[in-house]
């Protein structure tokens, strides 16, 4: 028989059946959309985790386990319960290998996005990606104490523009009920859009965050720290030269570069050991792989979930054709008649098979895509990964093959009954 | 396609027939797996080309299975030359590919795809001879006008028209890869007066026009015998008195 008039017969012979076909297509759709969605997220995730951070050597931060000052210090994850001493900070850019430091501030927030209190050589020397630095869209960085530079989202989802006045909350909630009202902030820049976490926070300067943080009868008198000489009670902060803006006694963190590589075990060695604060250094890359470590558990469970469906929605699609060989006992026993090869009826079976399976993969395609397109803008703002479907990757190929070939070997057990009742 | 050895041997023994063998059974017998007495039987029965058979018989006589060996589905003991060919010798694909290039079958019912066209139907029976081509349409579409079926219907699915309708579709089908060999089993027995009246006269007419098709028309309804060259039971196929081919002539 022409591959044509067979394809035509398997498509009307699905159409004859719609009921159960439509029910099993549903099956695989849905086995589908759960293997691809939950590997897509994953990689999505691990890539997203793996390019925020680049070029950073050491992450500085109070005792605490690796993963959970990566995931607090980087990807803003969780709440920062202890911080290090200013002090200790200043000891670590004044070490003979340390090439740069960024102090990282966390603690308020803006309408739920987080506020990151830290200093210039942010904008400079932190990299994500691959090796990419930070760019602005729009305005430039912070340079004076009440100046915010604006994550891509934060300006996109709030609509701020440059010169825009704000107001930073005390906390982490999205509503929160003490503002630093007295103390507004101007939007100065906005940054380019990098798809990682930095996206989602807004940028001002430790001396700014500092300084909302003191009590509204010192908005001329700025607060100084304590080991600072006092300043000009007639100047606000914005007035004030660099030295004399106020210093936080502490931060929650800095992420810090090395002048070179070989060093770093070594003073990773000698900050953790360091007697007069307990302080962690973590590689950023080591943390992350104790990061998808604890998860790969989940990631196996999730991913033994979907083959499981899928094994299921296989099976559904076997029993299908196997409950309707009977129905088709006279269909099958005319074609016999007109001349069909025991072959022809095989491969009229697995045609209609694969057709099926072909179809559950489109329609799970299909509505792993839009969800992903919905589920996209919420993933970027509350977690900074872009969980778009950038391509078709060979491992999403190798995923569908599976599935048509997992297809192919149940729809040849009815496809082999066909064939050998109607020898 | 190998020829029988005996094809002309039959057809020179022979003093009355002008003409060659149709078919040629020797002893053919065929026993199902689960019985052990055989439903077929046939010592000798020779028909040659060109000639109308009525064959009747009781229900469970094993019509239906003469019909599937003559057809090549099922294999019996014995010797079978259909055309010329003995379909024991073929392999199953050529067996397959003989029966849909030189056969046409019409059953009792089931005779369509149900989820096909009248005109697919059709058209999947030229398909499986190898005779798709561009002018297969023209006279699958032919043959649906000689049925008297509305053009509106030919694309309609099967199993929506009636069973009389069915059943002349099921005869444009047989026909469409234009068959030296037309086997009926029971066609009419579904069909009401009217309607097999339809179907014995689009039959009587393609006869008139095909002199070297064959037909073989099995049924219990002694009243079509009349269509025929000649009428035979099968009792009288399995004790052999149809032998020398001389058959009940009307």
């Amino acid at each position: 028989m022409h591959i044509n008039r067979m394809l035509k017969v398997a498509w009307q012979s699905l159409l004859y059946r719609r009921g159960s076909v439509v029910l099993t297509v549903i099956a695989i759709a849905v086995s589908v959309f759960t293997l691809l969605g939950t590997e897509h997220v994953r990689q999505a995730a691990k890539q997203g985790f793996n390019s925020t951070v680049s070029g950073v050597d050491l992450i500085v931060g109070p005792r605490t386990s690796d993963v959970n000052l990566l995931l607090t210090t980087v990807f803003r994850i969780g709440n920062p319960s202890q911080n290090m001493s200013w002090d200790s900070y200043q000891g670590l850019i004044n070490h003979k290998n340390v090439a740069w430091a960024i102090p990282i501030s966390l603690g308020d927030s803006h309408q739920g996005f987080r506020v990151v209190g830290t200093e210039a050589p942010f904008f400079t020397q932190f990299q994500y990606g691959q090796s990419r630095k930070l760019t602005f869209t729009k305005g430039r960085a912070f340079s004076d104490v009440y100046d915010v530079a604006l994550g891509s989202q934060v300006a996109k989802q709030l609509r701020y523009e440059l010169s825009d006045k704000l107001i930073l909350a005390h906390g982490l909630s999205a509503t929160s009920f003490h503002k630093h009202d007295a103390y507004p902030f101007r939007v100065v820049g906005v940054l380019a859009a990098t798809g990682t976490p930095v996206d989602n926070a807004l940028y001002v300067s430790l001396a700014g965050l500092e300084a909302i943080h003191q009590p509204p009868s010192n908005l001329h008198q700025p607060p100084n720290n304590p080991h600072q000489p006092p300043n000009n009670p007639h100047q606000t902060p914005n007035e004030q030269s660099s030295e004399q803006q106020p210093k936080p006694a502490s931060i929650t963190a800095a992420m810090i570069g090395l002048t070179s590589k070989l060093a770093t075990f070594k003073v990773q060695r000698e900050i953790s050991t360091a007697t007069q604060e307990p302080l962690s250094a973590i590689l950023p890359g080591v943390a992350l792989t104790q990061l998808w470590q604890m998860s790969r558990g989940l990631e196996n469970t999730l991913q033994l979930m979907a083959r499981l469906i899928l094994f299921a929605s296989l099976l559904g699609l076997g029993a299908m054709f196997l409950a309707t060989l009977r129905e088709r006992r006279y269909e099958l026993a005319v074609m016999r008649t007109l001349g069909a090869s025991s072959l022809t009826i095989f491969s009229l079976i697995e045609i209609e098979s694969l057709s099926v399976a072909l179809l559950g993969i489109l329609l799970g395609c299909r509505h792993l895509v839009l969800v992903i397109t919905i589920a996209n803008p919420w993933a970027v703002a509350e977690y900074g990964i872009d969980i778009g479907l950038a391509r078709v990757t060979s491992h999403h190929l190798i995923t569908l093959s599976y599935v048509l070939f997992g297809a192919m070997l149940v729809g040849a057990v009815p496809a082999l009954m066909g064939f050998l009742r109607s020898r | 396609m190998p020829q029988t050895q005996d094809f002309n041997h039959e057809l020179a023994d022979s003093h009355l027939i002008k003409r060659p063998l149709a078919i040629c059974a020797n002893a053919l017998s065929f026993t199902y797996s689960n019985s052990l007495d055989p439903i077929v039987q046939i010592p000798k029965w020779q028909v040659v080309v060109g000639e109308r058979v009525f064959l009747q018989g009781a229900s469970g006589m094993g019509k239906s299975t003469l019909l599937q060996l003559l057809c090549g589905l099922r294999i019996g003991s014995g010797k079978l030359s259909v055309e010329g060919v003995e379909l024991a010798q073929l392999s199953a694909a050529k067996r397959d590919r003989f029966r849909a290039q030189n056969i046409g079958v019409v059953f009792q019912q089931f005779n369509l795809i149900p989820y096909l066209s009248s005109l697919d139907n059709i058209l999947l029976a030229a398909s499986l001879a190898g005779r798709a081509n561009a002018q297969t349409k023209a006279l699958a579409q032919s043959l649906l006008s000689d049925t008297g079926l509305a053009p509106k219907l030919w694309q309609q699915r099967a199993d929506t028209l009636s069973i009389g309708q069915q059943q002349r579709i099921a005869i444009a089908r047989a026909l469409i890869n234009s068959p030296s060999l037309l086997l009926f089993d029971e066609p009419t027995s579904a069909l009401d007066e009217v309607n097999r009246n339809l179907f014995m006269q689009m039959l009587s007419t393609y006869i008139e026009g095909h002199k070297n098709t064959t037909v073989i028309f099995v049924s219990h309804d002694t009243r079509l015998a009349s269509y025929f060259d000649s009428s035979i039971a099968l009792s009288e196929l399995s004790s052999g008195r149809a032998g020398e081919a001389d058959n009940h002539a009307h």
